[in-house]
């Protein structure tokens, strides 16, 4: 029997492990121990599912496989099919999900043992993971919208976990509105899909996407727009708000808000990415616009540079770290925009990886020193927590780009495609050039932290002495700080290679030079190549540059805002991106909610209307009403005179009685 | 005989009751007065007519008239007196409660 | 049996009513469980119903009585894919209110006669097929309703109960005229003479008009909504359940049944206008939600909101392209039925929800609660989900309705699909809003503390209510198989000009 009948199995055990779980602890655990054990249990037999099923898939040699699950909706033509969608994309999404899903739990247990909403903890990270892998398996688009709107609906209440806090339930109620207002365009994309193509399943989209190229849209005031620009941008600005490109980006630094963990795992690995497998899933619709693949990359260039300058104005650890993954989430558009969908995947996972290592290990750090988050009240780690430091280190490293670490892998070649895709791109300089500062910056700010953390004199004051964190915490570290050293280069074959992990199934024929060229290099060797590139010596000069600057005792002092403030005034204001928000566009919501309320109803509706009409009604009735004067003979003196017009009628021959 | 007198009789009976119940503003008992003289007009009306025609029923409503209008003058003078009783008077202006 | 279904459905609601005023005078126990029970075999009727219910265009158990053969009316019942659905939600949504009656009110048995006796009447006016008993249905509803409100509301309940009654009134009146119109036109007052009735153009729009203010004053439409808020803040929390589950339904299954297919050419010369103020609707009343400091209030301003959808659903039929009028047509009713439904569980649950809330805390306004997540962790789970489904989340009911209704009118123009899914975003906005004020942050009053989370009986109400929603959100086939074939009549109906055009 072949091998891959069970790969449908493997994969919906994978899938439908965390959902079991998150909502049996959810509703009925009583005890932490019960709530620990199911949870990471579960996780564990999920990824233990989930890697089954990429083996399973790998050795397999179809390129897809869509599996039907039931029907959930029928309507005459059209008609919605939950399903899976397995092909290499997915799978492989899958696994990196569920590994670092269950590198949480398990880091959890340990830091969240002080928190009375432990067992809700367990269960909402659980059913997020769930939403996540429905959100990458299921094989039309309204099964993703389900596991987008999940993930964000977990995030929220991951977000607001500590539902006392102001701020925690100020944050997540930012990151749900800027969400669904990102979730809203991904929603009239979808119907514009439905309504051109006429189903959501993926395979009907997939092979009539060629179909679509001619078509156009009228819309009034606008004009006649391309189906598949259009389609394609309101795609994009869903995954645009997911994953926190430039102009939509400011849910993500305040979501720091919730625990560790959750930062981690959501808003490192796996919600973020959701906008970019998005793209990617899509790279067929996306290709067909070439303007819009110029528009994503140089959004995402754009937030590559500028957000990660944002992080070396930062005190609160877990904040860099945030704007770091911006930072890199503009490197994965930045790959989707130049056509490079299988480096953006490849960067995808990688960043995964180092990032929930970086997260991770700040988390050992805010625990060992009891919640403590501010960089200025660190110092002298090192030999307090050699681990924690050496993991921090490692995907420090792997996050600036340096060889042997993972990040090189992605990062080089990225630069490389940016570089060659230059000069066919509208603003291709630009969007180069920020690639490569970005290169500058990524060290000095990742630095700035290592430094001014681990090294130095302690400058922290706590209650109990500082120690290295329990083995559940420093247990996932030392894991994923080898997977740092391990995974770019093994995983750098399948993405980059010659036979690459999974074809993007319609490339445009001028992308595959693009793909040709990366082979080329990476056969050739891609040390070399950065030898010979820029990329690499950037990054060492970051690493040097924020050495000098930051490991001495002055690192903290404001020289450049107190010096030359009108330079550091942006990036301490943040581009006036939040502020726009709360100054801009909430008080215009606000306004002109009171004045629809105020104006529309009270005065339009309740007087105007009501209290006229009612008014006039009575005033009416009340003029009616003076026919009835209580004066019996003036009552009798009318009856008579009524009763003699009738009489004479009569007689003069009308037919009255 | 001339009945047409007669029924100019009965004709001026009835413009007097109307007249006297327009010009009346205050007293119940004018007003009754008036409506009986409306009721004798009629009956005038009748018999004249009944004699005229050699028909026979016409008297024989006299009869219903008469009784009827006894009654309803009964029943007025009783609700008279219950409304003396209580205000001591026979004013009609004592009588807007049901003014609109 | 099939032949004395209907009847005995609508039958069940006045027996249930008489029983209960029976009961009136026994212990209280006893009259609670005479409620519950009527309401079970409610359940049972409308579920063999439903699994009895074969999907095709025609209605079934049909039942043809003599009524007014002078007038040519006939007491006709009869249910199709879309009354059937409607019929099911009213037993489900009463089962709910009549527990909260038993739960929360001080005269039980007056209470749930009154919600029997509107129950007896909804199914009524889903079930008829004769336009004179709809009408006569859809005014007894009203009698209910305003003594419920009237008897045993909040403070301003005489005003409320007034307004809404003499609102309504209003709009019948116009309704009467039209049906008798039409009956004497037709010479019988079946639906189906009336569909086949041909009509000019000015007879229809005049006939569109009366049964539009009906319909958009039943809905509440747009600027003739201002009872609503009013009846809701001040019915006691049964009253407002079936007001927004069931009454307001009404008015969205009269759009169905009367004004797109019996005035086909006068709905396309409107449409533009019903559909713009649906948008106004959708948007404005969202905005205004978010102003609203009374939680009921608010909750009441939603449910103008989602019915503004379903006005949406309906007409933006007429705009659609020819090539696909049929097709996304279909898609489009098929989410007016399924967000009626789907708004009527949720609405249900959330008044519910917040009833037992008031009940606890004594108070609707907001500034009052604060923090409650940690003193009413069950119940915040449960509104919360409520809130969910209110706001369209995918998993839950509302989610499907509003977004076949977004794929219908983006077939129509972009605009218009633009707009109607801002409602996303606007209801997300006052809904978590109000949950951040009610259930985040620091408890308000130290007298919170003492507040008791969710009873048995509570919870068995408010689990009903959710699991009903997310079956209705993960597997909607059940309901759109059923009604498939009927909408794809109605769209059928509803397309087909009446004068030729």
């Amino acid at each position: 029997m072949e091998m891959q009948a069970f790969l449908p199995y493997t994969v919906l055990l994978s899938l439908l492990l965390p959902l079991f779980s998150g909502v049996s602890i959810g509703l009925f655990c009583q005890r932490e121990i019960t709530a620990v054990r199911i949870s990471v249990g579960v996780m564990l037999l999920s990824t233990v599912a989930a890697l089954v099923s990429l083996v399973l898939f790998y050795l397999g040699n179809a390129a897809f496989y869509d599996v039907f699950l039931f029907s959930w909706i029928t309507i005459g033509d059209f008609s919605c099919d939950m399903g899976l969608w397995i092909d290499g994309l997915s799978v492989v999404m899958l696994f990196m999900v569920s590994l670092i899903s269950v590198l949480v739990h398990w880091y959890s247990i340990a830091y969240m043992q002080d928190d009375s909403g432990f067992i809700r903890f367990f269960s909402l990270i659980s059913l997020f993971t769930f939403a996540m892998m429905q959100l990458v398996m299921t094989n039309n688009l309204l099964g993703l919208f389900f596991g987008w709107e999940g993930v964000s609906l977990f995030s929220y209440l991951l977000i607001g976990f500590h539902f006392a806090k102001d701020s925690a339930s100020a944050a997540n109620l930012k990151a749900f509105l800027m969400n669904r207002f990102g979730d809203m365009a991904f929603c009239l994309g979808i119907a514009l899909l439905i309504v051109s193509v006429g189903s959501p399943q993926y395979r009907e989209l997939f092979s009539r996407m060629p179909d679509l190229v001619p078509e156009t849209l009228l819309i009034p005031g606008l004009g006649v727009v391309s189906t598949v620009f259009l389609t394609g941008l309101l795609l994009f600005i869903g995954a645009m708000t997911k994953s926190a490109q430039m102009p939509l980006h400011m849910w993500l630094p305040d979501s720091m808000e919730g625990p560790t963990p959750v930062s981690a795992l959501i808003h490192a690995a796996t919600m973020v990415t959701a906008g970019v497998f998005l793209l990617c899933r899509f790279a067929d619709l996306i290709v067909l616009s070439p303007i819009l693949m110029n528009c994503i990359a140089f959004v995402g260039a754009s937030g590559a540079l500028w957000l990660g300058i944002l992080a070396l104005f930062e005190f609160d650890i877990k904040r860099i770290i945030a704007y770091s993954t911006l930072s890199q989430l503009g490197y994965m558009t930045l790959a989707v925009g130049v056509g490079a969908f299988n480096l953006a995947i490849f960067h995808l996972l990688l960043h995964a990886i180092y990032k929930a290592l970086l997260f991770l290990a700040a988390g050992s750090v805010i625990h060992a020193l009891a919640h403590q988050q501010d960089i200025r009240q660190m110092g002298g780690l090192w030999s307090k927590m050699p681990i924690t430091a050496i993991c921090f280190l490692f995907g420090a490293l792997s996050l600036s780009g340096i060889p042997p670490f993972s990040g090189f892998y992605s990062k080089d070649l990225i630069l490389f495609v940016a570089a060659k895709q230059a000069v066919s791109l509208q603003a291709g300089w630009y969007i180069y050039g920020c690639a490569l500062l970005g290169f500058l910056i990524t060290p000095l700010y990742i630095f700035r932290v290592f430094w001014v953390v681990f090294l130095g004199r302690p400058r922290y004051v706590t209650r109990t002495p500082v120690y290295e964190s329990p083995m559940q915490i420093v247990g996932p570290l030392m894991i994923l700080g080898v997977l740092c050293l391990l995974s770019g280069y093994v995983l750098l074959p399948f993405f980059a290679g010659a036979s690459p992990f999974f074809q993007f199934p319609l490339l445009s024929p001028a992308l595959q030079p693009l793909q040709q060229k990366v082979i080329d290099v990476v056969a050739h060797g891609l040390f070399l190549h950065a030898i010979f590139g820029l990329g690499l010596y950037f990054a060492l000069f970051g690493i040097i540059v924020s050495w000098l600057r930051y490991s001495t005792p002055h690192y903290a002092s404001q020289w450049m805002t107190t010096h030359v403030w009108w330079l550091s005034w942006p990036f301490v204001n943040r581009y006036g991106f939040d502020w726009c928000l709360e100054n801009i566009i909430v008080p215009f919501f606000r306004v002109s909610a009171s004045v629809c309320s105020q104006y529309g109803e009270q005065v339009m509706i309740d007087q105007t209307i009501e209290s006229r009409v009612a008014g006039r009604i009575q005033g009416i009735s009340h003029w009616f009403s003076r026919i009835q004067t209580s004066y019996l003979n003036r009552y009798f003196a009318v009856m008579s005179l009524a009763i003699m017009i009738m009489i004479a009628g009569s007689l003069m021959g009308y037919n009255i009685v | 005989m001339d009945w047409i007198l007669i029924i100019v009789v009965s004709v001026l009976f009835v413009i007097t009751a109307c007249v006297g119940m327009i010009i009346n503003q205050r007293n119940l008992i004018v007003m009754l007065l008036c409506a009986e003289l409306l009721f004798l007009a009629a009956n005038l009306n009748f018999i004249v007519f009944s004699r005229l025609h050699q028909d026979f029923h016409g008297q024989v409503m006299v009869i219903f008239v008469l009784a009827a209008a006894a009654a309803e003058s009964a029943i007025a003078l009783a609700l008279f007196v219950l409304m003396y009783r209580q205000y001591h008077s026979v004013d009609t202006k004592l009588l807007s409660n049901i003014r609109g | 049996m099939s032949q004395y279904l209907l009847s005995s459905i609508v039958l069940h609601g006045v027996v249930g009513c008489v029983l209960m005023q029976a009961v009136s005078t026994q212990r209280v126990g006893i009259q609670r469980l005479t409620a519950v029970l009527m309401a079970l075999i409610g359940i049972a009727l409308s579920s063999y119903l439903w699994f009895a219910y074969v999907p095709s265009t025609e209605f079934q158990f049909i039942e043809n009585r003599e009524w007014i053969p002078s007038m040519g009316a006939r007491y006709q019942l009869g249910v199709d894919g879309i009354s059937v659905h409607l019929v099911v939600l009213t037993y489900w949504v009463v089962l709910a209110s009549v527990m909260t009656a038993c739960l929360e009110s001080s005269a039980v048995a007056s209470s749930c006669a009154l919600i029997y006796f509107t129950q007896a009447m909804a199914v009524g006016a889903f079930c008829a097929l004769d336009g004179l008993l709809f009408y006569l249905f859809w005014e007894s509803s009203l009698l209910p309703m305003f003594l419920y409100i009237g008897a045993f509301g909040a403070a301003k309940r005489r005003h409320a109960a007034k307004k809404y009654f003499l609102y309504t009134l209003l709009g019948s009146l116009l309704f009467l005229l039209a049906t008798l119109y039409l009956g004497f036109q037709a010479g019988q007052f079946s639906f189906s003479a009336f569909y086949q009735l041909p009509l000019t153009l000015l007879e229809q729009q005049l006939l569109f008009i009366a049964f539009t203010a009906a319909f958009a004053i039943k809905l509440p439409m747009f600027p003739l909504h201002s009872w609503l808020p009013d009846a809701h803040t001040q019915a006691p929390t049964a009253g407002s359940m079936l007001l927004a589950a069931i009454l307001l339904k009404l008015g969205g299954y009269g759009f169905l049944r009367y004004n797109l297919p019996i005035t086909p050419d006068a709905s396309l010369f409107f449409s533009p206008w019903m559909v713009i103020l649906s948008l106004i609707a959708i948007v404005y009343i969202g905005c205004v939600a978010y102003q609203q400091t009374d939680v009921k209030r608010l909750i009441a301003y939603a449910s103008i909101s989602h019915m503004g959808m379903v006005t949406l659903g309906c007409f933006s039929l007429y705009l659609l392209p020819d090539a696909v009028i049929t097709q996304i047509g279909l898609l489009g009713l098929s989410g007016v039925l399924f967000h009626m439904i789907s708004h009527g569980f949720s609405s249900a649950g959330l008044f519910c929800a917040f009833g037992m809330l008031y009940q606890r805390v004594g108070s609707r306004s907001v500034n009052d609660f604060g923090g409650l997540m940690r003193v009413v962790p069950i119940l915040s789970g449960f509104f919360f989900l409520f809130v969910l489904s209110n706001i369209g989340f995918p998993g839950t009911g509302g989610f499907v309705g509003e977004f076949l209704i977004i794929v219908a009118s983006m077939s129509a123009q972009f605009w218009i699909a633009l707009l109607a899914a801002s409602t996303m975003l606007l209801s997300a906005i006052y809904s978590l809003v109000l949950v951040r004020r009610v259930f985040y942050g620091k408890i308000s009053t130290s007298h919170m503390l003492a507040l008791f989370d969710l009873s048995v009986s509570e919870r068995t109400i408010l689990v009903l209510l959710s699991v009903l929603i997310i079956v209705l959100g993960c597997y909607p086939a059940l309901i759109m198989d059923k009604s498939e074939h009927s909408l794809r009549a109605l769209t059928m109906l509803s397309t087909y000009s009446k004068i030729g055009v």
